[in-house]
């Protein structure tokens, strides 16, 4: 297809619209109401061009390329255009913001009948600078309106966390409204009325929180105005920015940090390769509330006369070394899966060479990669499934997870995944958002949850349509097993009827290939094994993918780098203990010597020896893999609060303390280098990270899939003996999905 | 298709009524267009139409007489039109407010010079950008009563005058004292007590209370036509407009 816009040719394959083939030759148009991510909409009529041939001007980023097309985009007559519908945009937002001198300061913009636009915030908010409507009015060269102003008189919302609505700001490019339904699935923002009454909310108008929202910010973050906007943010205004990982859970978003001066005023997502310019709540708006907690530990504390007191980093070093070597040999160690790769191995090398213990355990637990791991010898992949794979899938199946709380960016792609005409097939016992999208739901806990894939596993194992199992090792001795499994008895005690069962094994014959999520809760001791074996099976039966979904940030990572953990993760009471994890999985005892090394003050800080304050990711340099088994590095962007070390340094401190000149690290990229070295799985993504390429965790299938033995099949557990998981929202010590007011309201919501 | 405007109007509808004369025919429902009295030998269809300013459109014909005030009919078409508009587009949902806005002022006696050209501009910015047929039409009563009647903008732009008497703000009703035989009729009708006065004797209208609603013009009888209506400079200066210019 070949097309000529301003004189220059146009060559493509496939469809493309104008503004995209414009883009690509360097061509700038400009738009207001279209989002790259989004369908067109071709309401704002800013982003017109004009063809030979046609009457009238047609939008660009609606209109395809054709064969032999002319187009020019900045004739006389467009720019015309332009500039009128800019002023009859402009007539509906209060403009001071635009016009010369005011533009300034807003001090003119109070005299005049456009002193709105102070009232209702435009002229004195962020959003002056960052203003995409200011700046499309200036590419197309208005700074005034010819029409009375069409003020709405709309009361500001501030009813709802950390969002706050402004209609009278808002130009109906109808983005939120899209970004809400289209990308993120929640459908919360919606066009309300019509014709010049048209405004932007929420069904019946009620407050975001109430309809459902999970506050997202995708809105905040498409609204080219301040109509919608971050309240915190709202006064400020931003000089310049930087950008970090965000590590507070496994999807490994990239952010982008604004500052003013020093000081962190908002963070927005980035267009990084896992999140693609998304993020959640925790990212989007309670980073800056988690990382400036006022229960941050700022100085190393060390226990005088049975009170911790301040103390410096040598002197509380020096205590912690003597205290270790003490019990040299006997030394626990807990690490934590939210640390970074560096500090992970910083710490192995820790235990290993310096403590000479063997008993390191995450805090975590890691139970769905530790499953995976389990299960290698019959040909799973415990590194990460990249995101793109259960987003092709044709079935999903989700077991107990609330993936807009865990994996937001993995919902995203699920979400997608379901638009495209993908099943759900839902396992859970809490309500969950995606309940609205699910064919078959089953309400019923992680306990139980695998009892109903055995019966399906039975039911599909038996009436094998000529599928290759047979063929897969291990397939007889499924069948053995699987025939003393009660299919009555099961539907008797949980009260599923074989048609429901034969409903999700017909979906699972029609819809491949079929995508099995799961999280720690479904792997979780004591059933874990059971339930992932089982889901093994069925995904080898049925040609599927395990998707595991793990809640801390370097999960994926730590389950290579820690390797071999303790696999009991128990420690052993009175010995000393170097705590560098808050998981709450771990039953830590009585200790004989406690060193804490953590970012806030906690239940384990009370009772510890030493407290050593460790920084937060945005306040290092460090690695992490995400859920994808992507391996993406982080600038620190913070200031470190107090005398806050990381963890690589505190590790490398500690060891000179104790008299070792190993490990030592002066840098987080020595700590990755020896990193590298050591594990295979990070082999190559020291060089790809330099080179810039995406660089992911490397692992070798080590076996052909087989089916293995289900233990504890057709076993009943009791739900309350389950493996203690915490809160996915845990950051470290902080809870922030209880300790932080705002987060708090929007997870109850 | 192929009759004349002429032959539909007078032979089968039967003409204008009470002898009244023609004045001019809206037709092709809300964004159509309308013709002045002088085309109607124009035979209808699609081409001849067009090309004189109007539309078949839905074949909706409005036959109007000197009673009717060319841009009131402007200004219901669009307040019809900008009801209608979804909203969706910016140059429709705002485009025909503001066209709507002017013509409120013009028939409200507050239009400015430089009116016309700024609805010939929004015109046309409906015309060329807007999502929809809506939009793309929206400016049509505008644009073909400017092209058969601009006249009579101007006339309410500059005079303050509204020909038809239809744009109240512009006229002014009052009572002769010359010819008022007191017979009550009005005094009777005015729904809001504007008309004083006994019964034989000379009747009076209050212009400040005065609605301009025509009760009284209707019911004064014709043989003494004592209730006038009166437009423009044609006001006397007595009884000259109170000022409503309230925005």
């Amino acid at each position: 297809m070949r097309a000529t816009i301003d004189g220059r040719s146009f060559a493509s394959a496939g469809r493309t619209t104008i503004l995209e083939a414009a883009r690509t030759l360097g061509i700038f148009i400009p738009v207001l109401c279209n989002h790259p991510r989004l369908e067109p909409f071709a309401a704002c009529r800013i982003c017109l061009v004009e063809i030979t041939g046609r009457p009238t001007p047609v939008p660009a980023c609606a209109t395809p390329i054709e064969d032999g097309m002319v187009i020019r985009t900045d004739s006389d007559g467009i720019r015309a255009h332009r500039r009128a519908v800019m002023e009859l945009i402009l007539s509906e937002h209060p403009s001071a913001c635009l016009a010369g001198a005011e533009k300034e300061t807003g001090e003119d913009g109070k005299a005049t009948i456009r002193k709105t636009a102070e009232a209702t915030g435009c002229v004195l908010v962020p959003v002056d600078t960052r203003c995409e409507l200011q700046r499309v009015a200036a590419s197309v060269g208005v700074t005034r309106t010819a029409y009375p102003a069409v003020f709405r008189n709309a009361a500001i919302r501030r009813d709802d966390p950390y969002i706050d609505r402004d209609d009278n700001l808002c130009i109906l490019c109808g983005r939120c409204v899209r970004v809400c339904h289209e990308l993120r699935g929640a459908s919360v923002l919606a066009f309300l009325h019509r014709g010049g009454r048209t405004a932007i909310g929420t069904p019946l108008r009620k407050s975001l929180l109430d309809s459902g929202c999970r506050f997202c910010g995708a809105c905040v973050d498409a609204c080219p105005t301040g109509a919608l906007i971050e309240r915190a943010a709202r006064y400020e205004h931003p000089d310049c920015g930087g950008e970090i990982l965000c590590a507070l859970c496994a999807q490994g978003c990239a952010l982008g940090l604004d500052f003013s001066g020093q000081r962190p005023v908002a963070a927005r997502p980035s267009d990084g390769p896992a999140n693609r310019g998304q993020a959640c709540v925790k990212g989007r708006f309670a980073l800056l509330d988690i990382i400036g907690h006022p229960r941050r530990l700022l100085h190393p504390l060390v226990r005088r006369g049975g009170t911790l007191v301040e103390s410096t980093w040598k002197d509380a070093l020096e205590t912690a070394a003597r205290g270790l070597a003490g019990s040299a040999g006997r030394v626990g160690v807990v690490a934590s899966a939210q640390n970074s790769c560096e500090d992970l191995w910083a710490l192995r090398v820790l235990a290993r060479d310096v403590f000479g213990t063997s008993r390191l355990a995450v805090a975590e637990g890691l139970f769905p990669y530790r499953r995976m791991k389990e299960l290698a010898v019959a040909g799973a992949v415990s590194r990460g499934v990249p995101f793109a794979d259960p987003a092709r899938a044709k079935l999903v199946f989700l077991f107990d997870e609330s993936l807009l709380r865990t994996a937001p960016i993995l919902g995203l792609e699920i979400h997608q995944a379901l638009r495209k005409g993908a099943k759900l097939v839902l396992v859970g016992a809490e309500d969950d958002c995606l309940d609205r999208f699910a064919s078959i739901r089953w309400k019923m806990g992680p306990e139980t949850a695998g009892l109903v894939l055995l019966a399906l596993l039975k039911i599909l194992a038996d009436c094998d349509h000529g599928r290759p199992a047979a063929a897969v090792p291990g397939f007889a001795g499924l069948k053995r097993e699987l025939r003393d499994f009660d299919l009555d008895g099961f539907l008797r005690t949980t009260k599923t009827t074989l048609e429901k069962l034969r409903r999700v094994t017909a979906l699972l014959e029609k819809r491949t290939p079929a995508a099995f999520l799961f999280g720690p809760r479904f792997a979780a001791d004591p059933w874990g094994r059971r339930n992932v074996a089982t889901l093994w099976n069925l995904a080898v039966l049925t040609g599927g993918v395990l998707v595991p979904i793990a809640w801390e940030a370097n999960a994926c990572g730590a389950a290579e780098i820690l390797g071999e953990f303790e696999k009991t993760a128990e420690i052993r009471a009175g010995e000393a203990l170097y705590d560098a994890g808050s998981g709450p999985h771990l039953e830590r005892g009585n200790n004989s010597f406690l060193v804490v090394e953590d970012a806030f003050w906690g239940e384990s800080a009370t009772r510890a020896d030493v407290v050593l304050p460790r920084t937060l990711f945005p306040e290092q340099d460090g690695t992490w893999v995400n859920a994808e088994g992507r391996v993406q590095r982080s600038q620190a962007a913070l200031q470190p609060p107090g005398e806050a070390r990381p963890g690589w340094a505190i590790a490398s401190g500690l060891a000179r303390a104790m008299g070792r000149g190993f490990p030592a690290f002066d840098s987080a990229a020595s700590a990755f280098a020896g990193l590298g070295k050591n594990v295979s799985a990070f082999e190559d993504a020291s060089r790809e990270l330099a080179e810039g390429r995406p660089a992911f965790m490397k692992q070798k299938r080590t076996a052909k899939p087989a089916f293995v033995s289900i233990p504890d099949a057709a076993r009943v557990f009791d739900p309350a003996a389950g493996a203690v998981l915490g809160d996915p929202d845990d950051c470290f010590g902080l809870q922030a999905g209880q300790e932080i007011k705002s987060l708090k309201t929007v997870r109850r919501g | 298709m192929g009759l004349t405007l002429r032959e539909i109007i007078e032979h089968i509808g039967g003409g204008v009524r009470d002898g009244r004369t023609l004045k001019a025919v809206q037709m092709g429902g809300p964004s159509g267009g309308c013709l002045p009295a002088d085309r109607i030998d124009l035979p209808i269809d699609f081409d001849t139409l067009s090309e004189a300013g109007a539309i078949m459109g839905s074949g909706g014909l409005i036959i109007m007489d000197e009673g009717s005030c060319m841009v009131d009919m402007a200004r219901y078409f669009l307040s019809f039109l900008s009801r209608e508009s979804c909203g969706k587009c910016a140059p429709c949902r705002l485009g025909t407010r503001h066209l709507l806005d002017i013509l409120n002022r013009l028939t409200e006696g507050r239009g400015e010079d430089g009116d016309i050209e700024r609805m010939e501009s929004l015109a046309d910015t409906l015309r060329s950008t807007s999502l929809c047929g809506l939009g793309r039409t929206a400016a049509n009563p505008v644009l073909s009563t400017l092209r058969h009647f601009r006249g009579e903008y101007l006339d309410h732009i500059r005079k303050k005058e509204c020909a038809a008497g239809v744009c109240k703000n512009l006229t002014v009703y009052s009572i002769d004292p010359r010819s008022c035989i007191g017979c009550g009729l009005c005094l009777e009708n005015c729904p809001v007590g504007a008309v004083s006065g006994a019964r034989k004797s000379v009747h009076a209208i209050e212009a400040a209370r005065c609605i301009k609603c025509g009760a009284c013009f209707d019911v004064c009888p014709p043989r003494v036509h004592s209730v006038r209506k009166r437009t423009g400079s044609s006001i006397p200066a007595a009884t000259a407009r109170p000022e409503t210019a309230k925005s």
